[in-house]
Parts: C-alpha cells; structure tokens; sequence
C-alpha cells in the first residue's frame, strides 16, 4: 500500500483528532480521551465521529526487513537484534494508520541491548553464586521468581512511553502492588486454601475410617529413607496435579483481573484508560470456548458413530470384519494398500483436530477482545468498538498456520502482516469530537540510572490486551 | 536550494493535526515550518524557524510515514519518504548513518542473498553446528549429570510398564555373565552400567538410561538365536551411554525451542503447535543420527571381541519383520535375494522415522562382516 495517501492533510486547517493507541502485534487497542481545559468544552458539544483503524503493511515489504534483520542478528552474534526488534516494532506501529495518522515506537536498539545485558549478568551472578554458596542461590532464585510481576510491570511501563500516536505519549499510571495482589488473590490463595482442604480432607476421612492408623502403623513398620522420599514424592506430585487442576478453575478470574489492572493503566497523554470487567463474562467466554471444542468434536465424531452402527457386524457386534480383525498386523505393514490410507487419515485427522483447536482459541481470542474493547473508554470521550468474529478469525488462523507449515516458517511475515491487517480492520474508534485536542503529560522525570534498566526489560507480554 | 516536505503537523505536547509545509535549505542548514492552525496559529507556534541539522528524524521503516521531531518539540509527520532520504543524502545530518540498515532493507539483491545466507546458515547450524555443540557440552558435564536426570525412571517405568522377568535364574545369569564380559572386553568408561531385564507386554526391546542402566526385555532375549546377537543390542545400548545421547537430545531440544522463540519472537499457544512440526522434524532426524552412533559403536565392539557383525544384522532384521501369532517358523533366514530387496519400497518416509532404515543398519552389518554367508 503506498503511504503517499497518508501524507498531504485533506483536512481543512483547524481539524484535528483524538486518539487512539493501538496495540501493534494487532493484539490491542487503546483509546483514550482528553481532559484538556478549554478543549474539552468545545470538543463536548460536537458529534460522535467515527474512525476505522487501518493496518497498511504488506507482506512482502515486511519480508525484506524480518529476512534482513535475521541475517545481521546472524552476523553480529545476536546482538543486532535488539535493534531488529525496534525495527519489527516500528513497522506495525508505523502502519497501523487511525484517521490517517499513524502510531510511532520510540525505543531504541540501545535501550533493548542494556536491558538484556543487565537480565544476562543478572542470571549470570546467580548461577555463579551457586557454585559458592549454594543456599544464598536458592534465595536469590527465589528473590528472582518473586521479581517476575516487577519486571513485567516495568515494561509495560517501558512500552507505554514509548508509543506515541499524533505526538501525544502514552503511558502508564497503576502501581505494581496492584498486579502482586491479584497473583496473591486469584492464584496462591486459591491454590493455599484448596491444598489444605484437600490434605485435611483426606486426613479427617482416614482418620474416620480407621486407615489412618493402619498407614501410620505401616508407615513406621517400614520405615526407610525410601518410602519416605516416595511418600514425600507422591505427596508433591498429587499437590502439583491439583494445583494445575486449580489454576484452569481461577485462570479466567485471573485473566479478567489482569486485562483490569492493564486496562484501567493506561493514559494517552493526560487522558487515562477505563474499563470495567465483569467477572462472570470472562467465565462465559473461557466456559463457550471449552463447548465450541467439544461441539465441534461431537459433530465431526457423529458420523463416524453412526457408520460404525450401520456397518457393525450384527453377530458378533464387532465395527470391522473378522478378516480385518485378524490380519490388523499384516494391514498395518508398510506394503499394505491400507497403509497408505491410515497414515493419510491420521494426518488428515491431526490437521482437524488442530482445526477444532483454532476454532476455539479464536472463539476465545476474538470474543475476549470485543468484549474488553467494548468496556474500555479513554477519557471521557474515547470508545472503541471490536468486531473480530470467530469463523473467519479461526479461518485465518489456520491458513496462517498452513502457510507457516509449508514454508518451514519463511511465511511468517505474510502471517503476521495477515493478522494485523484483520485485526486493524476488526477495530473501530469512536470520539466525540474529533481527535484533537488531547494533551500529552510533562516530560518530569528524568531517568535515573535505574530506571532505565527496570525499562529496558521489554518483556513482550500482553496479557489482558 | 530549497526543498519543501509536506506532511501532518502536530503542535508541541497535543494531539492537534495541521497541514504543513517543512521548507528546507540545506546550504544555510536552517528550516521553516509554514502550518495552517487557523485561529491558533500564534498559539501553537504554527510558523517557526530552525536549524535543519537540530531537527531529529526517525530512520526509514518500510514505507511508514516519516517523523520529523521539530526541535521545540513539535512534530511533522511526512510520507514522502524519497525525498527525505534525498535531503539526507545532500546534507551532513545525523540521520544519515540510519540509512544503510533501510537501505538494504529495500534492496531486494540484498534481499534475496539474506535469504540464501540465512537458509544456508540454518541448515549448517542444524546438520552440524548443534549437534557437535550439544555433544560437546554433554560430554563436559560430570558424570553426576546423566545419573542425576535419570534417577527414578527405572522405578517408574517398573510401576507403569514393565513387569519382573520371567525368564529362569539361570537364562537370567546367563544374560548378566554375558553383559559383564562385554563390559570387561570394552575401554573403561566411567559410566557404571548396569543390566537389567525385564517383560514389557511380551515385546522385543531394549534400550539404555544415560545412566548406565541398561534394560533388556524377556522377548528380545527369546527372540535372539544366539547369545551374539543378544550382546550386539547390548553393545548399541551401551553405545548410546558413552556418547551421551540422553543429554545431547535434552541440550539440543532446548536449544531449538530457544532459537524458535528467538527467530519467530512470541510463541504464544498457537506458535508452539506450529513450531511443533519443525522441532519433531529435526529431533527425528537428530535420532536417527545417534541410532547410528550407536550402531557403530556396537560394530566395533563386536569386532573388538571377534564377534560377527553379521548377528546385527540378523536380529535387526528379525526384529524388525512383523511378528506372527507365536510358534511359526518366524526365522526364516536373510537370503541373498533378501540383501537385493533392500529398496524394497520403504513407505515410511524416513524422515518422519526416529531409526534409519532397518534396511540400511543391517547392510552396514553386513558389510562389515566377514562370512558373506549367513
């Protein structure tokens, strides 16, 4: 697509816009709103205008560079890479167009570099540490495990400012205490409370009916490094098992309290984000995706069901014939006419199953994302509007997929262009007034040496987007 | 001279948008901004004059706009990107040195010899630069290593799959007197290996724990001929402890799951099904690679003790035949015509296999042997 439509204004001089922000990976978007002074008024007497978000990339185009920047990353040891990543960034910010002005990433190679340099002495001393002293190691690695939402909310912070749309910053404004208490809400307590439900449970029932004691009698009869280490095993793994059994129960609880924290985050300029997420929506959709899979395999199931009970033999009740039955070893040899059709339905029923699979991660994806988007407004005069239906999202999902698959990955820049150009013309902006009129925040801080290394971790992680 | 770049312009700290004109002179190295803000226009700064080299310009990207940040902190957005490079190209501004990466970016020659490069690079990295990475990293690592990974997967695999050996205390004496004199006949190791054997659901099988703990099935025993072709299999195992194996598939599965985050950046659920092929692509054909490591270091074992390799071949082949229902005649005796049938038509792809060929591990048997004859 040949930018030049951007460029000259075919506004007349006093228009202007609001805002938007979009998220680039096509994941997300953020609207936003102004709260400036004299603005304000005027920009609430005017009409609701309306602004589709478009993404003008092109696959071949993004092809040179991903191949380009791969080969110097090659060349330079990886390091090029951090550089290449601001590249990759820039090129979806810079084509994802609202009101035909497009969005700009402002990070630098320099800055991606520091920060993973900092990540790898990190890991170094620790690893270093064990060698010497192995118990500080242990709570260095514990220190590090509890500094994962810190590092995941620094580069939220660290993306934010450095996306721009019309000369206007984001950023974001939420304390990371907010992120530590959901993890502790939604997943340690959980977790806590039904493991000790669980072990007192099962205590009380032993105790009840007597097993108990024959286990503690047992138990001390064979007393050995062995059967207690198994013992100690079996209660780890039981206690893990349930814990993952846990997690799926609170994971929508969790996600929806994460797209909050992210979401009511944000401000483009001075304007900030807001969006109130319910709860029981994020379970109905979770809920609807497990039923679109298990639809899907029914139906596809269904016939076959009903074949093996039309073809069955009424003797013996048997789905194949006998003659099958018995030579089932010599069928399955390489030579046999029927080899080359069970390994073509094998791979033909791996590729539906992945079908059914992208079916419901696209029910899931799109009908999140319309949903956040819908309850979000920037300022108080921003909406945005996602349309993502799950059919043809799921579509191009899997020919995304087919495409990766048959071009041992050299499509994946096709691929992305492809999601982010249906993902940009899924989005709509909505503003009363036009985009004008939102004000960026005071530059006041002045990086601290630490500051910028907490930045600099660009985690690329979207959750809640 | 005097070029003139028209485009959006933005006000310092506002998301208002004007048309512009930035005009440019290069020889006096200074700029003009000449916007249309209306009733602002004295307000926002709408006209205003600069040195050309202060203005800081984002570096090309594709065909994206270009931004051009004013130095009072205003900017102007502008597509017309070949002739902001043109303007670069005449004048000594800073934004010149960013040129070269955007440049050969839009070369499609360069273009085109990354592709190779990168292609080429790929494939000496996977055919040879990771496995020899990987095998020398394994073989580095203390022997404490392999014994600590696979601590407790001989319990396990008692519990799930395996049940005690049936053979009689005597077949069973037989089998660990014969792989003790393999052990004594072979270079010092410092693996401590150990036989065990074991009935997995009556099928033929065999292999090694990085370890040293080799396992044997019953039916592998009962479907050896002689107690040769039994220690050819026990060689294999044992070839697999020495070079580290175990390892050097933990290493490499690793390895190319890191680069395939690194190369295609997030792999989210639906990227890792999609890396998924590839990865297995790779790990079969790394596979394949070590059978025939192990392969050879069973043939020189055998040769080492005077051993036929012949007996490989034999019960590799025999293995490998479908097995019938009990009692039958199952070996019928590789025949010359059997040799010639070799490219009997192979229908798994072997690529997709984790063995080379049956096939071509017994011709390699073979022709290592020194009866021709059976």
């Amino acid at each position: 697509m040949d930018s030049s439509a951007v460029a000259p204004p075919s506004h007349d001089g006093h228009n202007n816009s609001g805002t938007t922000g979009s998220d680039i990976n096509g994941s997300d978007i953020n609207g936003s709103g102004g709260n400036s002074s004299g603005e304000v008024e005027t920009q609430q007497q005017q009409p609701d205008h309306r602004y589709p978000v478009e993404f003008r990339g092109q696959g071949g185009e993004y092809f040179k560079i991903w191949i380009v920047n791969i080969l110097l990353s090659i060349a330079t040891l990886y390091i090029y890479s951090a550089w290449a990543k601001v590249r990759n960034k820039r090129y979806f910010y810079g084509n994802t167009f609202v009101d035909n002005s497009s969005f700009e990433y402002h990070a630098t190679g320099g800055q991606i570099l520091k920060g993973r340099i900092v990540a790898i002495i990190a890991l170094l001393v620790v690893g270093v540490t064990g060698a010497f002293f192995p118990f500080i190691q242990l709570v260095l690695y514990v220190l590090l495990f509890l500094l994962i939402p810190w590092i995941i909310w620094r580069s939220i912070i660290f993306n934010a400012r450095m996306s721009s749309y019309r000369n206007v910053r984001y950023g974001f404004t939420k304390r990371v205490g907010g992120l530590y208490w959901s993890l502790f809400k939604c997943l340690l307590i959980p977790v806590l409370i039904w493991q000790i439900l669980q072990f007192g449970g099962l205590m009380i029932y032993a105790a009840k009916s007597g097993v108990l004691q024959d286990m503690i009698s047992d138990f001390s009869n064979n007393l050995s490094i062995e059967t207690l280490s198994t013992t100690a095993f079996g209660l780890i793994a039981s206690m893990a098992v349930s814990a993952v059994a846990i997690f799926f129960l609170v994971l929508p609880w969790l996600h929806r309290n994460l797209s909050y924290f992210a979401l009511n985050g944000y401000r483009f300029g001075t304007a900030k984000f807001s969006a109130s997420l319910s709860t029981g929506k994020y379970y109905a959709i979770y809920i609807g995706s497990i039923a679109v899979a298990i639809g899907l395999y029914l139906l596809i199931a269904l016939p076959f069901i009903v074949a093996a009970f039309i073809f069955k033999d009424d003797a013996s009740g048997a789905i194949f014939s006998e003659e099958i039955q018995n030579n089932l070893e010599n069928i399955m040899q390489p030579g046999s006419p029927y080899f080359a059709v069970v390994v073509i339905a094998v791979i033909a029923l791996y590729l539906l199953l992945l079908f059914i699979s992208l079916v419901s991660a696209a029910y899931l994806r799109g009908k999140l994302r319309n949903y956040r988007y819908q309850q979000t407004t920037a300022g108080d005069r921003v909406s945005v509007q996602s349309t993502v239906r799950t059919w043809p999202f799921a579509r191009l999902l899997f020919t995304n997929l087919l495409l990766l698959i048959n071009t041992l990955g050299l499509a994946y820049p096709w691929t992305r262009v492809r999601l982010a150009r249906y993902l940009a013309a899924n989005t709509m902006i909505t503003c009363r007034g036009t985009l004008d009129g939102f004000i960026n925040t005071e530059e006041k801080r002045v990086s601290s040496m630490g500051d910028e290394l907490g930045e600099a971790f660009d985690l690329d992680i979207e959750f809640g987007l | 001279m005097i070029e003139t770049v028209q485009g959006f312009w933005y006000p310092q700290g506002r998301s208002d948008r004007f048309e512009a004109s930035l005009h440019i002179d290069v020889q006096t190295d200074s700029f003009e901004l000449q916007a249309i803000a209306g009733a602002q226009q004295e307000a926002v700064n709408a006209n205003q004059k600069g040195k050309w080299s202060a203005v800081k310009l984002s570096s090309r990207m594709g065909n994206t706009p270009r931004k051009l940040f004013l130095p009072d902190g205003s900017l102007l957005e502008s597509s017309n990107n070949d002739q902001i490079d043109r303007l670069l190209t005449v004048t000594s501004h800073s934004g010149k040195g960013s040129m070269l990466v955007s440049r050969l970016e839009r070369s499609w020659s360069f273009v085109l010899a990354s592709l190779m490069a990168v292609v080429v690079c790929g494939f000496l990295f996977f055919k040879y630069g990771l496995p020899a990475g990987a095998s020398y990293v394994a073989h580095k690592m203390p022997v404490s290593v392999p014994q600590e990974i696979s601590e407790g997967t001989l319990e396990t695999l008692d519990r799930f799959l395996f049940a005690e050996s049936k053979l009689s205390a005597e077949q069973q004496n037989e089998q660990h007197e014969s792989f003790q004199r393999l052990l004594d006949a072979l270079p010092a190791s410092e693996h401590q290996f150990k036989l065990h054997i074991r009935q997995m659901r009556g099928i033929p099988n065999a292999f090694a724990l990085p370890s040293g703990d080799v396992v044997i099935t019953d039916a592998l025993v009962e479907l050896a001929d002689n107690q040769h072709e039994v220690e050819s299999v026990m060689l294999h195992e044992i070839g697999h402890v020495v070079h580290r194996h175990g390892l050097q598939q933990v290493l490499q599965g690793s390895a190319i799951t890191l680069i395939a985050t690194l190369a295609l950046g997030d792999l989210s659920g639906l990227g890792q099904l999609m890396a998924g092929v590839p990865v297995f692509l790779l790990q079969s054909s790394y596979t394949r690679k070590a059978e025939s490591q192990a392969d050879n270091y069973a043939f020189e074992g055998m040769q080492l003790m005077g051993i036929d390799t012949i007996h490989f071949a034999n019960f590799i082949t025999r293995i490998s035949e479908p097995q019938p229902p009990a009692t039958e005649n199952r070996h019928a005796p590789p025949t010359e015509a059997d040799d010639e049938s070799e490219d009997q038509p192979q229908q798994f792809p072997e690529y997709l296999s984790s063995h080379p060929a049956t096939s071509e591990r017994a011709a390699r048997a073979r022709r290592l042997s020194n009866s021709k004859t059976q």
